[in-house]
């Protein structure tokens, strides 16, 4: 079997797979979590958006418009590791986390027509935090006791869809999605005192139901500029929309002391709403070499409704997102050291988390690059350091680092041979 | 691949699982508030009584037999004969004498004045009986020769003896040979006399290696034979009657095989729907002037859970929790009765027997819910998490 495709059918094995250990963000307890907008190091490297991106070698699931330049079949994966420095007005931690994100394959079914087929499965959000409280009992002899609040999972998004070029090289795609996943919080008591036994409350959401998202881009409109120097110029725009989730919940208390352990306290199917979210950005290429990116997404989350009902701490969501990419010039015999593409991005995420009255903002900054291990194969790494939250109003200011780990690998696959 | 090894490991290497409280105060709405009650100093109202509970005790392994404190025991005993064809024989044709049946049986126990005699007649029964059917209920049914079949009562340490009629025993004998016939063997009934003052415990026969009261008939064919033939009693059962004790003010009582129950009841209703128990601790004090105790007992007293305390009806009679006596206290964990008082709602209550409580006569008693002394009251307490 080729090589590649084994390593394809690897990655697919172990692409849900997330490893041990974890960050500890409590924020992430609320809706159904942190939000993921890029799954992959080129997107991270830029900033996470890349809504009006279209590269040939780049298989972007924020807008499957982009998807009409792709000229070879192209599988993407990535692992990334998270390290998370906490802070409150008292006490700090740092902690991290390594996961794969998922994959996406895309392959062109015609090339002129920028017909081509996408399919894949990456995090849409993700809940993870672990703390744990110290107590004493007030004049007893039973010792510490400790509570830990554990909370773990995500939605997913899988996903399969299509471009097409449509007149005048507007650039329209679509994908079906289908949103599943298991949101886990568990509360649980311990004990120093060997007499007292350790019990656990349990909560789990089950959601899942069907989304598409539908995205555009321009042609090149940088004749307007009337420069020479611009080009390659841009829009796009793209649409996140999830129908209803069905959702099963279930609500378990855990007590050794009972013959079966585990006793339902409630249990039942309702449903979860999830915002549209609106995506849109622009890209030029400036002197054929330098790409920049400027974007925006928006999510109503105030708008967020589990079982018919709002949940507080929640706001409207803003994400601006600024990138860069040096594309070096391709030259003939020229080192693998003189084709790494280069990135670089800025960020501002207006978070969904309002917590105490305080809306709890991000910056980041981020960088990266493509290392060629051949034609149309790369090794992608990308970095961001990010600042989350504050200490103020008895919040937790966040740190964090991201290194995202990807393999971009493309090869002429389902192309008609010409006679 | 050496790349991506590299940065597993580096990311693998860094993983942290050692979490802290920063961000617990985000989760408000989540938290666990682990509380205690203690009905000494929470005041939980309770409830506390005892009665009496006919039981069989066929399958007890010791047979008591006396009078003691406030109860009287009495025991049956039926052996398992088997003859050879020969003796079968020699039993048709009248050839054999039965020339002494001696009955052996095996002290245990003592409960009562140690040092008193024990005086008893021995009567032959008449009507059937089963271990497991037969209980002090039953006494007044059971049909048995009003003589006193015995003679020659012996009574050392470790064997107490005593002859009984040999024509009753030829009868038997020669009903077993003649299978025409049904047999008389109902077994013998073992009464103790009026005025002994204590109860002695024997071996009795149990599905284990205990053989117990053997039966040895000496048998003579004039001229040809003298043969001694050994038989183990092939069910036994003692049938302890008697009195609830005097009551004495601020106690309960348990006592074994007569049999004396207690139930207890505690208001758990403090404590919210769909908490979880961590702990949950009940002690009992004993009144150490009040109860007596046998030569050797288990110090232990057994719980139940009560589905309808009315009825003394049990939840769960698989699900035994133990209180162990150390001093004048029985302390013991009985977390999974308050869990599953919390879960189902319904909280009857507690039945307490004693531990060994088809064998002994230990009469607990054991201060109850109205004691005078609030801190000698029975003492629940609890540690719960809710959310």
């Amino acid at each position: 079997m080729n090589l590649k495709l084994k390593f394809i059918i690897i990655a697919l094995f172990i692409s849900q797979i997330s490893l041990f250990s974890q960050t500890s963000s409590s924020y992430s307890r609320y809706g159904i979590g942190d939000v993921a907008y890029s799954y992959s190091a080129n997107e991270l490297g830029i900033g996470q958006l890349g809504i009006s991106l279209a590269e040939p070698d780049f298989i972007s699931i924020n807008n499957p418009a982009s998807w009409v330049k792709l000229t070879s079949t192209r599988f993407e994966t990535s692992l990334s590791y998270s390290g998370l420095f906490l802070s409150d007005m008292s006490n700090s931690d740092f902690n991290g986390k390594a996961q794969f994100n998922g994959f996406a394959f895309a392959f062109p079914v015609s090339v002129p027509n920028g017909i081509s087929v996408g399919f894949g499965i990456i995090p849409y959000s993700k809940i993870n935090y672990q703390v744990i409280q110290y107590n004493t009992f007030p004049g007893s002899t039973d010792g510490q006791y400790t509570l830990t609040y554990k909370g773990q999972g995500g939605l997913s998004k899988l996903f399969i869809g299509t471009s097409y070029n449509l007149p005048f090289n507007l650039s329209l795609g679509a994908t079906l999605d289908y949103y599943f996943g298991t949101l886990n919080y568990a509360a649980i008591s311990n004990f120093t005192n060997t007499n007292n036994i350790s019990t656990q409350y349990n909560t789990t959401y089950e959601p899942g139901g069907l989304g598409t998202t539908f995205g555009i881009i321009t042609p090149d409109i940088s004749t307007i500029f009337n420069s020479k120097s611009i080009s390659d110029f841009r829009l796009g725009i793209s649409v996140d929309y999830i129908k209803s989730l069905s959702t099963d919940t279930l609500y378990t208390s855990y007590s050794p002391s009972r013959s079966a352990g585990t006793d339902t306290i409630g249990s039942g199917t309702t449903t979860m709403k999830i915002p549209v979210r609106l995506s849109a950005g622009l890209s030029f290429i400036l002197n054929k070499r330098y790409l920049f990116t400027l974007d925006a997404a928006s999510q109503a989350w105030s708008n967020y409704t589990f079982n018919n009902t709002k949940v507080s701490n929640l706001r409207n969501s803003l994400l601006l997102s600024a990138g860069f990419e040096f594309r070096p010039k391709l030259e003939l015999g020229a080192s693998v050291w003189k084709q790494i593409i280069w990135r670089a991005g800025l960020s501002y995420e207006q978070t969904q988390y309002e917590i105490n009255n305080v809306g709890i903002n991000q910056y980041a900054v981020s960088g990266g690059f493509s290392f060629p291990l051949s034609y149309a194969n790369t090794i992608d790494l990308a970095v961001q350091y990010g600042i989350r939250g504050t200490t103020n109003s008895s919040l937790v200011k966040e740190n964090f680092v991201k290194i995202n780990f990807g393999l971009s690998l493309g090869e002429l696959w389902f192309l008609r041979r010409n006679n | 691949m050496l790349i991506i090894a590299g940065i597993m490991t580096i990311a693998l290497s860094s993983c942290k699982d050692n979490p802290t409280s920063v961000g617990a105060q985000l989760l408000k709405n989540d938290y666990l508030n682990v509380k205690q009650v203690d009905s000494y100093t929470d005041s939980l109202h309770q409830t506390s009584s005892y009665y009496k509970k006919v039981i069989p005790l066929g399958a007890s392994g010791t047979l008591l037999l006396g009078n003691a404190a406030n109860v009287q025991a009495s025991t049956l005993i039926m052996f398992g004969i088997s003859l050879a064809d020969s003796v079968i024989t020699d039993l048709n044709n009248n050839a054999v004498n039965v020339v002494s049946s001696t009955v052996e049986m095996t002290p245990v126990y003592t409960f009562g004045d140690s040092t008193a005699s024990l005086d008893y007649s021995v009567h032959k029964v008449n009507s059937v009986w089963t271990p497991s059917g037969f209980d002090a209920d039953s006494l007044p049914g059971l049909a048995y020769d009003q003589t006193d079949m015995s003679t020659n009562h012996q009574f050392a340490d470790t064997v107490a003896t005593f002859d009984i009629s040999n024509t009753t025993v030829t009868n038997w004998l020669k009903d077993i040979a003649d299978t025409t016939y049904y047999s008389s063997d109902h077994g013998i009934y073992l009464l103790p006399t009026s005025g002994v003052k204590k109860v002695v415990g024997f071996e009795a026969v149990t599905s284990g290696t205990t053989l117990g009261t053997s039966l040895h008939i000496v048998l003579n064919k004039p001229g040809v034979y003298t043969d001694t033939l050994a038989f183990y009693a092939s069910q036994d059962l003692s049938v302890v009657t008697g009195n609830l004790p005097n009551p004495v003010r601020g106690d309960m009582y348990i006592q074994g095989s007569l049999s004396i129950n207690s139930k207890i009841w505690f208001d758990v209703s403090s404590i919210p729907k769909n908490a979880l128990i961590n702990n949950a601790e009940l002690t009992f004090t004993r009144d150490s002037l009040n109860t007596i105790t046998g030569s050797s007992y288990t110090n232990t007293l057994l719980v139940y859970i009560l589905s309808d305390s009315t009825n003394e009806t049990l939840a769960d009679s698989t699900q035994i929790l133990t209180l162990t006596g150390s001093g004048n206290i029985f302390q013991g964990n009985i977390t999974p009765f308050v869990q599953r008082w919390i879960d189902k709602g319904n909280d009857q209550g507690l039945l307490i027997k004693a531990a060994n409580f088809i064998g002994g006569l230990e009469l607990f008693a054991i201060k109850n819910s109205s004691a005078a002394n609030f801190s000698q009251r029975p003492r629940l307490q609890i540690t719960y998490t809710v959310r």
